[in-house]
């Protein structure tokens, strides 16, 4: 299954070049340009709920903030995400995720007087590696989302794309040989975002997110972490323009198991 | 018609009578015990005849209890014997022989008639005769004889008496190797004329007491130069002032006390005292044996006459006082004497010593002479002799005083006796007192010396405990409270040392070594509390896996019930050790901790969660307590 999955993935990449390369726009510009960064904030939860042996509800909620010229990071309200998809513990080693998206966007563009607020839906499923190297925790993460946009303006249709995402992260203990409650831990983060669809037109880059947080496991049911990140790609109309921001992130991982205590155990074999 | 029925009814119980007549009969048919039985010491087997009437056993018939045994004989000697006779109607009648044997063998065997025969060699003491009515009657013969190789070697003792319904008759013989004693009775069976003693070495007779009629006038012994010496015993007696009592001990000891010393160790030194106190012992060997079987006695019934000085009743209760003041007197000198400790303490202590050489005058020169007094009194021999008399031959020179023993004298009479028992009660009671408080206080000052180190090592103790706490793990809290039990103990320490009387600082220690046993034991318990925390630490992690990290991580889980154990109960315990927990509270203090320990245990796999919600926000530790049922766990216990 494993396999299939990774196929699968490295298919639709290689299928997102060969539209990036037969798809490029007359108003590329001569060299690559790369927009001034913008400032976000991003507060997002993220909520495992064990609801069986193997299988986690997934529930995410986002909420993201962009500067204005007057207030930097946290200026306007840009996005909320409620994300929700049911999870599969296949092994310790390996789990996997379906579900939908619903992102709320607000429109940004304090000139535009289009919408305000546009809903934009998705459908996501994820593979989620994790790797133990020494003290350390490596993951790889592989997610596709389907999406259907819409822009602002009142008579604007649902666009469909694809995205292809790759995450890699590691999480490193601080004060302790290993991840366990009352630990600090570093975690560099890199992802890269890919999307096709036919509104993509040579610019299936939409996204490399280098982000670097700092968290604190409470108890293994709370984390909290902070960072920054880094990131940039292109933007959707013209391939030649980069996007860059610096996002200040702030996550709580939450993963409440309201099973009754006779069905937790035994919670450790999982492999059973 | 009505006589007519009345004379039916009557052969009827004629008819009845005759019927019942062989039960009757047959309720006194002779039986025959064959078993174990034992008469006093002698055990072994027996064969008798006897008849039950009216549910007692009468021995009615022949009568044999022999023991022997032959595996004993073979290994190291036997002691046999054979008491063969008859009763009649429970009575001894006919022959009677008494046999005791003690023989050895040499092992030498021979075969005769298809029975093995072997040697034996010892003595034998056999008594024979005949009774009638349960008396001796006819002649009766006791004999020792030493026995070698299964034939008679010699006598050593031989005493041939007739009686007559148990009254002995005419003359009497005693004699041993040596000596022969030959008396004479009027017929009631008092001594009378002349008792000879002869002599295998001497023509002459050796020894003689002259009797009349029962009383012992005088004794005439032959001293080794030839010459004949006369001892005036009961001279110019008038007869009614006498009473008739058997030839016993008793009676020989009367003599003794009647005779100037020297007569009196010739007198017992003679073979006359020496033959009749032999023959009296053997009697009453016999008798021992006949009086437990039956109602009858074996006694060699050789009546004298002797003064008879009966006691007034002011004489008894002055007799009766004096035995108690010697008996305690005897007691205390005794356990003085006797004492190892005042033993070793003569010898470094002077004052000791003079009172135990006091000691041991009083008890030679008052108390053995008033145990003599007392003896006489208690075997009733004080009534055959003159109060003077007795007490002037107990102390010739008059009662002495317990403070001037060598010296006092204060008459002969039994009230100065009293005066002296009392007194000697009382001096020796205050020596005993004295004696005491030296013993007491060498007890006690070993036994503070004990107590001391005791405490020490019980307090040195706490510091090993402290040591097991000292681990950079263990909260520094535990350590700390151990320390204050140290200081506690150390404050009572010194407590105890500022105590100056000796049997308050004594009785101090005693109560310290006991509570600080207690207290060894708390710490015991609080050393305990770090590894009982980390056990239920440990008992309350549950292995979750967390999702964001992919990893596997244990939870505190019942938090609540972690906490109030941790963060109430536990600071609640070593609180009140640093409150100062009293000795009597350790024990409870224990359980509840144990219990508490045990509770939280149990409470891991119960559901808690009501539970839970009541423990929160609750700091009280009597509600939390109470709440865990922690008390119930410690009555349930």
């Amino acid at each position: 299954m494993i396999k299939n999955c990774v196929r699968y993935s490295v298919v639709c990449v290689l299928c997102v070049c060969y539209a990036f390369s037969v798809q490029a726009q007359e108003v590329l510009p001569l060299e690559s340009e790369f927009k001034e960064p913008t400032t976000k904030l991003w507060l997002n939860t993220y909520g495992n709920i064990r609801v069986s042996k193997r299988l986690f509800w997934v529930a995410q909620t986002h909420f993201r903030f962009e500067e204005t010229e007057s207030t930097p990071f946290v200026g306007q309200v840009a996005q909320v995400y409620n994300r929700h998809a049911i999870g599969y513990i296949y092994s310790k080693k390996f789990n996997f995720s379906l579900g939908g998206v619903l992102r709320l966007n607000f429109n940004t563009d304090a000139s535009s007087v289009d919408r305000n607020l546009v809903p934009e839906w998705r459908i996501w499923h994820q593979y989620m590696f994790a790797m133990p190297i020494s003290t350390m925790m490596f993951y790889h993460r592989i997610r596709i989302e389907h999406r259907w946009t819409q822009d602002f303006a009142d008579d604007s249709e649902y666009e469909f794309r694809n995205r292809w995402r790759y995450m890699f992260k590691v999480k490193i203990p601080v004060n302790s040989h290993k991840l366990q409650p009352k630990t600090f831990y570093i975690s560099p983060e890199a992802e890269l975002i890919m999307q096709s669809g036919k509104p993509v037109v040579g610019s299936p880059f939409e996204d490399l997110r280098l982000h670097a947080s700092f968290g604190y496991i409470l108890t293994p049911r709370i984390t909290l972490a902070a960072g920054i990140m880094y990131s940039q790609g292109q933007t959707l109309a013209n391939p030649g323009i980069y996007k860059q921001s610096w996002t200040a992130r702030f996550h709580v991982y939450f993963s409440p198991d309201f099973r009754k205590v006779k069905n937790k155990l035994p919670a450790i074999h999982l492999d059973d | 018609m009505i006589i007519l029925r009345l004379e039916y009814l009557s052969y009827r119980i004629l008819f009845g009578v005759l019927l019942a007549l062989p039960i009757v009969l047959s309720g006194q048919e002779k039986k025959l015990y064959e078993g174990p039985s034992q008469i006093g010491t002698y055990k072994g087997e027996a064969s008798y005849h006897y008849v039950i009437a009216n549910n007692d056993t009468l021995l009615n018939g022949s009568f044999l209890l022999k023991s022997s045994n032959l595996e004993a004989l073979l290994k190291k000697g036997d002691i046999s014997f054979s008491i063969k006779g008859n009763f009649k109607d429970n009575t001894p009648s006919g022959f009677w022989k008494f046999q005791f044997n003690e023989f050895k063998t040499d092992k030498a065997s021979t075969v005769e008639d298809n029975q093995y025969l072997v040697n034996v060699s010892g003595t034998q003491q056999i008594a024979s005769g005949t009774f009638q009515n349960g008396r001796p009657d006819g002649q009766w013969v006791y004999v020792v004889q030493q026995i070698k190789n299964s034939q008679v070697d010699k006598f050593t003792f031989k005493s041939v008496v007739d009686f007559n319904n148990g009254v002995p008759q005419l003359s009497f013989t005693i004699e041993d190797e040596k000596e022969e004693l030959v008396g004479m009775f009027l017929r009631n069976g008092i001594a009378h004329d002349k008792w000879t003693l002869y002599s295998d070495e001497n023509i002459d007779e050796i020894e003689s007491w002259n009797f009349n009629e029962g009383i012992l006038e005088s004794v005439e012994i032959r001293s080794g130069n030839g010459r004949i010496e006369k001892i005036k015993i009961f001279d110019n007696v008038p007869k009614a002032n006498t009473k008739t009592i058997t030839l016993d001990k008793k009676y020989l000891d009367v003599l003794k006390i009647k005779l100037q010393k020297k007569d009196s160790k010739k007198l017992v030194d003679g073979g006359i005292m020496r033959l009749l106190s032999q023959n009296d012992r053997y009697y009453k060997n016999i008798d021992s044996i006949l009086s437990k079987k039956t109602s009858f006695t074996f006694l060699s019934k050789f009546n004298v006459k002797i003064p008879y000085f009966p006691l007034e009743t002011i004489e008894k209760v002055r007799l009766d006082s004096i035995s108690k003041n010697y008996e305690s007197s005897r007691g205390i000198s005794n356990s003085l004497l006797s004492n190892t400790q005042l033993t070793i303490l003569r010898l470094s202590d002077e004052n000791v010593r003079s009172l135990e050489e006091s000691l041991e005058v009083i008890s030679k020169k008052i108390l053995d002479p008033l145990e003599e007094l007392v003896s006489f009194y208690k075997e009733e021999k004080i009534s055959f002799v003159s109060r003077k008399e007795l007490l002037s031959k107990i102390w010739p020179d008059g009662v002495p005083d317990v403070h001037k023993i060598e010296k006092g004298v204060n008459g002969n009479s039994l009230i100065s006796v009293k005066n002296l028992s009392h007194k000697t009660l009382y001096r020796l009671d205050s020596i005993q007192q004295i004696l005491a408080k030296k013993i007491t206080k060498q007890e006690r000052e070993q036994e503070a010396i004990a107590l001391e180190k005791k405490m020490i090592a019980q307090r040195n103790y706490l510091d090993q405990l402290s040591d097991s706490l000292r681990a950079d793990t263990i909260p520094p809290v535990f350590f700390n409270t151990l320390q204050n039990i140290k200081k506690d103990t150390e404050d009572k320490l010194s407590k105890y040392s500022s105590i100056n009387d000796v049997k308050a600082k004594l009785d101090y220690a005693r109560e310290l070594v006991q509570c600080f046993e207690k207290l060894d034991k708390v710490g015991e318990t609080i050393s305990k509390l770090p590894a009982q925390q980390y056990d239920i630490r440990s008992k309350y992690q549950d292995a979750v896996w967390n999702p964001f990290t992919a990893t596997i991580m244990n939870e505190t889980i019942k938090k609540r019930l972690i906490m109030a154990y941790e963060d109430v109960l536990i600071p609640y315990y070593l609180k009140r050790i640093e409150d100062g927990l009293p000795c009597e509270e350790t024990e409870q203090w224990i359980n509840l901790v144990e219990a508490t320990y045990d509770r939280m245990l149990e409470l891991r796999d119960e559901d808690t969660r009501k539970l839970e919600r009541k423990l929160r926000k609750e700091d009280d530790p009597l509600v939390i307590l109470e709440r865990l049922s922690i008390n119930s766990q410690i009555e349930k216990n």
